[in-house]
């Protein structure tokens, strides 16, 4: 087999700073923590926020109504 | 939060996927217990990489910080086109050089050595020479190196990536690599002779 110290070099190194990878992890899951609770909270107050947005447009949070102005449906197929 | 939660829900992963199939588990899912997984597997060789390159291990740290991060928010759009130890290097190797340019604007990263002090053909240096330094020496060296001949070292004895792959991931041609490789080669053996003169 073709010796490469390059290898050698590159398994010395794991074993080495492994402490320094377990460290990084646990930074990385407690950013992944922040990540996800913020993204939580923003899709549980999503729809506020739309409506939030569409008041200080100008519009109606409230759905547009399709029946006429008597009560009655304005399309036949129209419950 | 359900997806911090969803490992201690379910029952245990399979640790035997490829890397490929642990990707496309992850967007399926959003798990990150198969990001995990990836990182065990290569925590070790970035950190390596990293450290190589930035030689500081606080600076090693948080630039694998970074890539991982950067890796876990961009798994949706690997493409599967390479492998994923090649996009993972690729990103690596390119933090890290940016890095170094960022901190030092170090000229053998942000300009291409056009000089041809060393271009004759007779001073072709043997992969083996290269490979069989021993690892102390190896060490030595590669912490004189510039940036970018270290990185490309690395790449071609390290990671075995082609020449092809290694244009690919620099964003340079297959000629301007090899001739990038085998100036780094001569600066290794420059140095390995001027360090270990006494020693040879």
């Amino acid at each position: 087999m073709r010796i490469n110290n390059f290898k050698e070099l590159e398994r010395e190194q794991i074993v080495q700073y492994e402490k320094n990878t377990e460290k990084v992890h646990r930074s990385i899951s407690s950013n992944v923590g922040i990540l996800s609770f913020i993204g939580d909270i923003f899709e549980l107050y999503l729809s506020r926020i739309f409506g939030l947005f569409v008041s200080a447009t100008g519009g109606s949070p409230k759905a547009p109504d399709n029946r006429s102005d008597n009560g009655r449906p304005k399309y036949p197929n129209t419950l | 939060m359900i997806n911090l939660l969803y490992p201690l829900l379910t029952k245990e992963i399979p640790t035997d996927l490829s890397d490929e199939d642990v990707v496309k588990e992850f967007v399926l899912s959003n798990n990150v217990a198969f990001f995990d997984i990836l990182y065990k597997r290569y925590s070790g060789k970035v950190f390596g990489k990293c450290l190589s390159i930035l030689k500081s291990e606080n600076e090693a740290e948080d630039a694998m910080q970074e890539i991982f991060m950067k890796i876990l928010l961009n798994l949706s759009k690997f493409s599967g086109r390479s492998k994923f130890s090649t996009w993972l290097y690729s990103i690596t190797y390119n933090y890290c050089i940016d890095s170094i340019r960022r901190r030092k604007k170090d000229k053998s990263v942000l300009v291409d050595d056009m000089s041809s002090e060393h271009d004759s053909a007779d001073d072709d240096i043997e992969d083996r020479f290269i490979m069989e330094t021993n690892v102390k020496r190896l060490k030595v060296i590669l912490e004189e190196l510039p940036a970018a001949d270290k990185a490309i070292l690395l790449m071609k004895y390290q990671d075995d990536f082609s020449i092809r792959e290694i244009s690919g991931m620099l964003d340079k041609s297959e000629s301007a690599v090899k001739m990038k490789i085998k100036r780094a080669k001569q600066k290794f053996k420059k140095l390995h002779s001027e360090i270990f003169k006494n020693t040879l």
